[in-house]
């Protein structure tokens, strides 16, 4: 019984870890975008550089895919025309204007300092030729590559303007880049597109590449350690689980009070480093919801193998009764009682 | 031995799933561990290049003032303007007080016989250059991949050949060796390839202190002698004239940057150059430290997701190779019961351990040489882990087995008889 609860104490310090790691990864991978965004103008790693694409309806280039289009004003000022993600940049104040119909602007730390002062609180821009309210400031705490950004909302471009001007699409996936890139080559022959050059932490640490590879690496490790740690858990309970059959209790019995087991011991591992995550202020709500989705995962794979591995020690005592059968014994485990 | 040998191979016969599960387990911890010190890695070499670039100084763009066609066209005409020309440049170059820095990215048509630079197909191609002088090579620490650097010679005239420096880009396409017929400010020369730089290789240029260079053909500013022909003598004046603007790096500070101006002033005055102006000076470099900053924090983040795993993952693995020798403890008294020798069980512990967690540091680093991401660094770290984990584990496995319940019980019977 010792060993039992030892074993159990070991299973339920190794979800611990496997957790902890998972929150670390998670929390990794928020800070990791976050710093991409800002060293990078707040694109993705994927840009499209459009040329030529005056004649692009925007509205038919199609929404399955998660990106914004943008017209560059100058190297530090562009103008949001569409957005098919929810996607927010990181704000130092005030909010971002998304869906927001009207002229508005967001706007690095240093073009604040430049601008002139609030009328009745509100702050205003003029950038070719029209007005835009200004709505917040994109940024950190700390200088960044995006201190000098504008970006507009609402503007209005003559169509003569237009022809002349880079459309920049930034797509969160490669794949997503490509799938833009082939239908509007498709549809408007008369456009050239350039991948666009990516700079900051995204470039210089290879951070995607990098992360991808961590992940892959992260999720067999958890694999390894959730059977390893799971094998050795049931390994510890093969006494009972005999104790159990002779004594006559359904084999169905047997195995939902191992996967309750289970079941306990994920969700206070879970419990245990959400929530001192959480009322630690590491985690946010969205991350908490994504480290509960992580648990259910880890949940069903260790449920899944305890039954893996309780057929198995059921497949075992089988050829051990035939065994026992072949040797002429007449009466075997509970027909002995 | 040979007995410690079969007992080992019987184990690992009856517990195949654990030990190959087990074996996965390290393997693929130590692959992140080695992603993790290359991810390491490449976050430092970013972040030292940029400070080493740029911390503490101030980079001052330099350009002559001919921008009109007629005054550019009365200076070439003088009898003495390509001597002036190299005079100023050599001065620049050998001034106390800066550094000169002399870029441009002037593209070159290359004659590519076997389409190798471009898939479009047909043989002659505009391709992206960029020429840089001797101290500017230094000053941005250009790192090649394969090949070499540039060296002082490749800066001297030698005729037609005029060895390069390829961008990480054209790796595939080319080889170091390769000769490609080119043409340069309109004279045919012979781009002989001496390396291939490092994947973002970055530099400072056009006010963009993230300019990289993965794209381009690096062509070395050459020093020229005499020209022997008028068309050697135009040519050489087009090419100083681009030598003649570049840039100019001192230390931050009034007092250096009045000493630059000084010194500029003199040698304006010494070789009869007067007419140069300074454009877009970028003393602070404030985007720069926008980038450092988030670089540091970014170099942080990594090292310490670095720390987390190895320890988290340390305990998960310390905690299953302990619950695996713990099982092992029975079997192993029961071989000390029939007369094998503390000594002889030490051995089959250490070479069970050595061979699980060699077979996995082995498997590891095929891995991560696979993948392109080894160097020698990651193999001494390597060595390190698989030594300290090899040793920990068998001390406290063979700490077990001494104080371990039934041996204790048949030491204490052997003293009783």
């Amino acid at each position: 019984m010792r060993a039992t609860r030892r074993s159990v104490v070991f299973y339920f310090l190794i979800n611990i870890v496997l957790y902890i790691l998972l929150t670390g990864f998670l929390l990794y991978f928020e800070k990791q975008t976050e710093y991409d965004l800002l060293s990078n103008q707040l694109y993705y790693d994927n840009i499209l550089l459009i040329y030529n694409g005056g004649n692009i309806d925007w509205a038919d280039a199609g929404d399955s895919e998660e990106y914004r289009v943008y017209v560059e004003v100058s190297q530090n000022c562009r103008a949001l025309i569409k957005d098919t993600s929810k996607w927010t940049p990181p704000m130092l104040t005030g909010y971002y204007p998304g869906e927001e119909t009207g002229a508005a602007a967001v706007i690095g730390q240093n073009v604040e300092k430049s601008i002139y002062p609030a009328v009745n609180g509100v702050q205003w821009i003029r950038l070719i030729g029209q007005e835009f309210r200004v709505t917040g400031v994109v940024g950190a705490e700390y200088a960044t590559s995006c201190d000098d950004l504008i970006l507009l909302f609402g503007a209005r471009f003559e169509e003569s303007d237009l022809d002349h001007m880079i459309y920049i699409v930034d797509v969160k996936t490669q794949t997503g880049a490509q799938k833009i890139a082939r239908s509007l080559t498709a549809g408007y022959p008369e456009i050239q597109i350039q991948p666009g050059a990516i700079r900051g932490t995204a470039r210089l640490t290879k951070s995607s590449y990098f992360y991808r590879l961590l992940m892959i690496e992260l999720l067999f490790i958890t694999v390894f350690s959730v059977y390893i740690s799971g094998r050795f858990r049931h390994e510890k309970y093969d006494m009972n689980y005999k104790v159990y059959q002779i004594c006559g209790l359904p084999l169905i019995f047997i195995l939902i009070r191992a996967e309750l087991e289970v079941l306990v011991i994920n969700s206070i591992s879970l419990s245990v480093v959400s929530g001192a995550g959480y009322f630690g202020g590491l985690l946010t709500r969205s991350q908490l919801e994504n480290v509960m989705r992580i648990s259910i995962g880890i949940t069903t794979l260790s449920a899944i193998l305890e039954a893996g591995f309780f057929g198995h020690q059921l497949r075992k005592l089988n050829a051990c009764d035939r065994r026992l059968r072949r040797c002429g014994a007449k009466k075997i485990r509970s027909e002995r009682l | 031995m040979k007995v410690i040998m079969r007992e080992v191979l019987l184990y690992y016969r009856s517990h195949k799933v654990e030990n190959i599960v087990f074996v996965c387990q390290i393997t693929v911890f130590f692959i992140l561990m080695g992603t993790f010190f290359a991810f390491t890695g490449e976050a430092h070499y970013g972040k030292s290049n940029i400070e080493r670039t740029y911390k503490d100084k101030a980079i001052y763009q330099l350009i002559d003032g001919y921008y009109d066609p007629d005054a550019f066209t009365a200076f070439r005409s003088e009898p003495n303007a390509l001597n002036i020309l190299k005079n100023y440049y050599h001065a620049l170059m050998n001034a106390e007080s800066f550094q000169y820095l002399a870029m441009f990215d002037q593209s070159i048509t290359i004659n590519d016989v076997n389409g190798a630079a471009d898939s479009d197909g047909g043989q002659l191609k505009e391709a992206e250059a960029f020429q840089m002088n001797e101290q500017a090579c230094q000053y941005f620490e250009l790192n090649v991949i394969e090949g070499r650097a540039f060296q002082q010679g490749d800066f001297d005239d030698n005729g037609n050949v005029m060895p390069v420096l390829m961008g990480s880009s054209y790796m595939n396409a080319f080889e170091v060796g390769d000769r490609l017929p080119a043409t340069y400010y309109q004279r045919e020369v012979e781009l002989e390839i001496i390396g291939f730089l490092r994947e973002n290789t970055m530099i400072y240029y056009n006010g963009n202190y993230e300019f990289y260079l993965d794209q381009y053909i690096i062509l070395p500013y050459i020093h020229y002698d005499a020209p022997q022909t008028e068309s050697d003598e135009s040519f050489q004046e087009i090419v100083y004239f681009a030598m003649i603007n570049g840039y100019i790096s001192i230390s931050s500070g009034d007092a250096h940057t009045q000493d630059m101006m000084a010194e500029m002033e003199a040698i304006a005055e010494k070789t009869g150059f007067y007419n140069y102006v300074f454009i877009g000076s970028n003393p602070n470099l404030q985007q720069y430290r926008g980038l450092i900053n988030i670089l540091n924090k970014n170099y942080d983040l990594i090292l310490s997701l670095l720390i987390l795993s190895f320890l988290v993952n340390m305990v998960t693995l310390g905690v299953q190779a302990y619950m695996m020798q713990q099982r092992r403890l029975r079997m192993m008294a029961i071989h000390y019961l029939n007369g094998a020798t503390l000594q002889s069980l030490m051995k089959q512990i250490v070479m069970e351990v050595l061979l699980v967690i060699g077979l996995a540091a082995f498997l590891g680093w095929n891995v991560l040489v696979r993948l392109k991401i080894s160097n020698i660094v990651i193999l001494l770290i390597f060595l390190m882990i698989a030594v300290t984990f090899m040793i920990g584990i068998s001390l406290i496995s063979i700490c077990k087995l001494k104080n371990a319940e039934l041996m204790l019980t048949l030491n204490q019977e052997d003293d009783l008889q």
